[in-house]
């Protein structure tokens, strides 16, 4: 079975994870070991211009191996003088890069992440037009900082927002614990455009029993390395109680489809 | 742990870790492998090609010539239809499927017992299932330190010829009871003497009271259940008590703290469960069979010291 992991970071932390960063070289020979044939990913990078720098590096790991797929990370507050939020839409695809993703902003500078409509709407309106998957990290719904960011103040409600008023716009939640499965759910069976990452969704028959209410295939595969343990979503899928070809779905062709519908 | 307290303990982690660990960490010397030991008793680091642990699981065929021995799961009779089903014959499906010879489970109705009559039932509820399943299943009796003369009441189930019972389980994060607290000292004081397995969901963040009970009844073996969850100097208290345990189970592992804990501690040390039917069982056995340890680490973790613990309790190979 193959395997598109749909979230990995890799870079140094500026304080260490406790089992060390990822390179791109460690990404692959882990990616090699588990038998994952590619992974959408970020370079982190801390710094006055993070996002800038966590792009230009992600595009240059992405050159060395056509197995590591970019993702954007999106600025959510004006860095430029010259340009509009949405702009950054058009780089990313000129780059060749065919998703993207919300990362806190850091630092003491750094306001708390809002993903209202009224903050965000022209960046939501062009990733919309182009159908360009919107990655955004569970944890930040409820209020989890990084070490160096403000209290994110975001939540459900901002996703269901999104949803509803950008239908084009494929929301892709990262990693919603096990106990948010009404969450889940819910969301799902109200637009189709919703997906989420089933890494720690992992209650007994719980991602079986999504499938299907919602169908395999709103459901995709993500590790979350190097923070966690990449075994277990795979695990989860090997053996879940559902055909081959719902297990094939979440393991790599949900992601790959939508990569592809990006225009 | 959820993730932002995992990523903002990471620092504080870091410090906790042997050098060679910490070193990685920081980005301060080349990456090495934690099972990349130096010396004659170095354990050979495989290749997945080489481990057919690895290759039975990730071809999801399930274990294959492993004594695969889930010490920690549960389960309860629920009605046809519900979207989270718990029922043995549900957990049994879901064990086999994934190659899991032997299972050890306690009620949930045992921790959510508010009377001894309730507790009676759900041990009785175990010995219905195992009689189902006599080659594959047995059962911890719970004891619940608000019903402790009950819970006394139960223990000597486990003394009786053929007893489907092989140890305890004790939920003090559940029960909010602390190790220390009176109530479970006639439990500790009965496995001592019987010289039985007690696993532990303890209700405290730190390990210091489990360690003084250990050390006050070295005869009975305790398993801390979920690496995860507990701290990170769980290795030490692990090195410093022979009769001290943990279990793997848990919804998330920290990467590569499975590889850490079987470097720091040895793989005798630690036993394989899932919390199904909390849990779901394939991401279970998968991060342990595609942990970077030897195969006769994995093999002693999926089973062996299991049966070194509980021994002719369970059903024979």
């Amino acid at each position: 079975m193959r395997f598109f992991d749909c979230n990995v970071m890799i870079g140094q932390t500026v304080a260490p994870l406790p089992h060390g960063a990822l390179d791109m070289r460690s990404l692959l020979a882990e990616m090699d070991r588990l038998r994952i044939e590619k992974a959408l990913f970020f370079h982190y990078a801390f710094g006055m211009d993070a996002k800038n720098d966590m792009n230009r590096l992600t595009l240059a790991a992405a050159r060395q191996s056509d197995r590591l797929v970019p993702s954007w990370v999106l600025d959510i507050a004006l860095s430029r003088m010259d340009e509009k939020l949405e702009d950054q839409v058009d780089r990313m695809l000129d780059a060749g890069v065919k998703a993207a993703r919300i990362f806190l902003d850091e630092g003491p500078s750094a306001g708390p992440l809002s993903l209202k409509i009224y903050m965000l709407e022209s960046l939501y309106a062009r990733l919309n037009l182009h159908r360009v998957p919107l990655l955004i990290p569970d944890e930040y719904l409820h209020g989890q900082p990084t070490p160096y960011s403000q209290v994110p103040r975001a939540s459900y409600d901002d996703i269901e927002e999104i949803c509803r008023n950008f239908p084009d716009l494929p929301v892709v939640l990262l990693q919603p614990p096990y106990n948010s499965q009404q969450d889940v759910i819910t969301l799902a069976q109200r637009h189709k455009n919703f997906y989420f990452s089933m890494s720690i969704y992992g209650l007994f028959r719980e991602l079986e029993n999504t499938g299907a209410l919602i169908g395999a295939d709103r459901i995709l595969f993500g590790t979350d390395m190097p923070v966690f343990d990449p075994s277990l979503p795979i695990g989860l899928i090997l053996y879940s109680a559902m055909n081959d070809r719902n297990k094939e779905l979440i393991a790599s062709e949900n992601l790959t489809r939508l990569l592809e519908a990006v225009r | 742990m959820n993730r932002r307290d995992f990523l903002s303990q990471s620092a504080l982690s870091a410090l906790a870790l042997p050098p060679w660990a910490r070193a990685q960490a920081s980005g301060g010397a080349p990456r090495r492998d934690p099972v990349a030991r130096q010396g004659p008793d170095a354990p050979k680091l495989q290749g997945p090609r080489e481990q057919s642990i690895f290759d039975s699981v990730r071809s999801g065929r399930g274990l294959e010539g492993v004594d695969a021995i889930d010490t920690h799961a549960h389960f309860q009779e629920m009605p046809k239809g519900v979207i989270w089903p718990l029922n043995v014959e549900t957990l049994m499906a879901d064990s086999h499927r994934c190659g899991i010879r032997q299972t050890i489970v306690s009620p949930f109705a045992g921790y959510n017992a508010t009377n001894g009559e309730q507790l009676r039932a759900a041990h009785d509820a175990c010995v219905e299932a195992v009689a189902k399943y006599p080659t594959s299943l047995r059962a911890y009796l719970v004891f619940q330190p608000h019903l402790r003369k009950a819970s006394e009441a139960e223990m000597p189930r486990v003394l009786q010829a053929e007893s489907p019972f092989v140890g305890f389980k004790l939920h003090g994060a559940i029960d909010h009871y602390p190790t220390t607290g009176p109530n479970y000292q006639p439990l500790f004081e009965f496995a001592n003497e019987h010289g039985l397995t007690v696993l532990l969901h303890q209700s405290e963040e730190e390990l210091k009271p489990v360690a003084s009970v250990i050390q006050k009844y070295p005869r009975l073996n305790l398993i801390l259940a979920h690496i995860a969850l507990l701290p990170d100097n769980l290795g030490s208290y692990l090195k410093a008590n022979p009769n001290l345990f943990a279990d793997t189970c848990g919804s998330t592992l920290p990467y590569r703290r499975l590889e850490q804990l079987v470097h720091e501690v040895g793989a005798e040390k630690i036993l394989f469960g899932t919390d199904a039917t909390y849990l779901a069982v394939g991401s279970q056995v998968a991060k342990v069979a595609f942990a970077n340890i030897s195969e006769e680490e994995k093999r002693l973790v999926f089973g062996g010291n299991a049966r070194r613990l509980f021994g002719s309790r369970l059903a024979p190979l």
